[in-house]
């Protein structure tokens, strides 16, 4: 009776409105203010005494014509790509054995997965500085012919990356794979599947769209990582959020920064974009929306 | 065929050795160099003792920015708990229009990049010259935590037997005493379980306290950025062992409590 009369009001009750008063005034003062003020930043010219402030696309200029730029968001992408794939090789496994496993180890697996999400960005990576620099763990226990000498390349930051960002991935992918039942498995096997068939056509098709959230997650985390690249890559492999780092707190150029906030934005929203196109239009294809 | 099988379970214990080497390694590592007693950090350590552990804890820059993270991150859980608890309980107790654009709204900031977020939260606060830090970075830390308590009460909620309340209620239990007595326990795990997170989120963050941190007042793992950006330091590594023990501590206790690995795995 309570429910279907305050149904029935179009209007949201007052004591709605004021639970979720607080929440939304944060999101609007602190969020949307926050993000269209770098948008304007980035298109209007400085604010300087005397001056009326002009629209401006100089810092987006800026970005177009100067090569080391390209070269710049040619590296984050690479970095974003190789970070995804490496996530999906090393991470299906790892998803299939916790869909198959039934042993006491299962629990063990799941733990030493989750457990690292609890531990700061930075420790983890200050621990792939002791390991993987020059004179570091790993090299330490290699003989002088096999040394690693990935430390400040794009390679130790994928490797870096991967290790954050692989849970999401493999969680992603247990989700989606949680709903297949054995028993079509079961079926397929007792019909003659082999298992890699059995893997093509029932296990990878039912959990692409976890397959795909998990890259557009890993993806999007990855391009716009901060303390990994900087650890790990040095000052000389330079991504995207690095620059705006630079532009923003070393040089104080607001409008750069806040150009170039907008411009990773953009391009990992639009990477996100089609990866979810892909997985839309391959999910009704197979008529598993 | 016997053979084959074997091979495969061989395959398949040796993957899941190397992948908990992986994930397990570089934490492992930390804790084993931060005993060490050594003048520099190499590997492995060629004496043992708490030198580093004693240093650290003498140093006034790290034990100010600890009890800073620390201060934040208790506010962090408390506000973000009561945010998100009060906007799930409204977000569920009424369909209203436009339901899904407001949760839509809260938790968007989680899908955006920390380093964008922090540079539009830097920018407003200073042409409002109100000083980032603690205010910018508490606010940073707010929106990106709120979207968790939300998320982790609204599928506690969503899991609640709507049978219960109308029970409450025909026995003539106002709104507050069922919100009370009946909602708040059955949705308990959820909510204190998203307290959790907003708790280690903001201890753990990065970027956003990078931006918005002042000297002085700034937090831990801000701090451990700016002087392991320069190389590996004995007393960086004994800090960072610290915060593997507390982070391993609290998560065995959230996990004694209310599962939270199995509520993260989505699986019950």
């Amino acid at each position: 009776m309570l429910d279907q009369a305050q149904k029935l009001n179009k209007g949201i009750p007052t004591p709605v409105l004021l639970m979720l008063l607080p929440a939304l005034l944060l999101s609007l003062v602190f969020f949307v203010i926050p993000m269209v003020h770098v948008a304007l930043t980035s298109i209007l010219t400085p604010e300087s005494a005397g001056q009326t402030r002009k629209w401006t696309l100089a810092a987006y200029w800026v970005v177009i014509q100067d090569d080391f730029y390209w070269e710049v968001i040619g590296r984050t992408l690479h970095i974003g790509i190789l970070t995804t794939l490496a996530s999906v090789v090393f991470g299906y496994p790892a998803a299939l054995f916790l869909y198959f496993s039934r042993s006491r180890w299962r629990q063990v697996f799941l733990f030493i997965l989750i457990s690292p999400l609890f531990v700061s960005v930075i420790v983890r990576a200050y621990g792939w500085v002791i390991l993987l620099s020059p004179n570091g763990a790993i090299n330490a226990l290699l003989p002088e012919e096999f040394k690693l000498r990935i430390f400040q390349t794009n390679t130790a930051i994928v490797v870096g990356l991967v290790h954050i960002y692989i849970p999401f991935m493999v969680l992603s992918l247990n989700t989606a794979l949680s709903r297949v039942k054995r028993i079509w498995l079961l079926a397929a096997a007792n019909l003659g599947a082999s298992p890699l068939r059995i893997f093509k056509d029932i296990l990878l098709p039912l959990s692409l769209p976890g397959l795909m959230s998990g890259c557009v997650i890993v993806f999007s985390i990855a391009m716009t990582a901060f303390t990994i690249p900087i650890l790990l890559g040095g000052a000389k492999n330079k991504t995207m959020a690095y620059l705006i780092y630079q532009e923003q707190l070393l040089l104080a150029n607001w409008q750069q920064g806040a150009a170039l906030a907008v411009l990773l934005l953009l391009a990992t929203l639009s990477v996100v974009f089609i990866l979810g196109r892909v997985g839309n239009s391959r999910n009704a294809d197979l008529g598993i929306r | 065929m016997n053979a084959n099988y074997a091979f495969w379970t061989l395959m398949r214990r040796l993957y899941g050795l190397a992948f908990c080497v992986y994930m397990l390694l570089p934490l492992v590592i930390v804790l084993i160099v931060s005993f060490s007693a050594d003048s520099f950090v190499q590997f492995p350590p060629e004496s043992y003792g708490m030198r580093w552990y004693l240093s650290a804890m003498r140093n006034a820059n790290f034990v100010g920015s600890f009890l800073f993270s620390f201060k934040i991150a208790c506010a962090i859980a408390v506000v973000a708990g009561v945010l998100g608890l009060l906007s799930a309980l409204a977000l569920t107790r009424y369909a209203f229009r436009g339901r899904d654009a407001v949760i839509g709204l809260l938790t968007v900031p989680l899908a955006l990049p920390h380093i964008v977020l922090a540079i539009a939260l830097l920018q407003l606060f200073t042409i409002f010259a109100v000083p980032t830090s603690p205010y910018a970075l508490f606010i940073g830390h707010l929106l990106i935590t709120v979207p968790y308590v939300l998320r982790l009460t609204l599928t506690s909620l969503r899991g609640m037997d709507p049978q219960l309340e109308r029970a409450s209620q025909s026995l003539g239990a106002t709104s507050w005493q069922t919100t009370r007595y009946v909602v708040l326990p059955n949705i308990a795990p959820g909510l204190l379980a998203g307290v959790v997170f907003s708790f280690l989120i903001s201890f753990d963050e990065v970027t956003i306290s990078l931006f918005t941190g002042l000297p002085g007042n700034t937090t831990l793992p801000a701090e451990i950025f700016h002087i392991a950006s320069q190389g590996s330091d004995p007393i960086v590594t004994a800090v960072s062992g610290i915060m593997i023990l507390l982070s391993a501590a609290l998560v065995l206790l959230a996990e004694k409590t209310v599962g939270v690995l199995k509520m993260i795995a989505n699986e019950t």
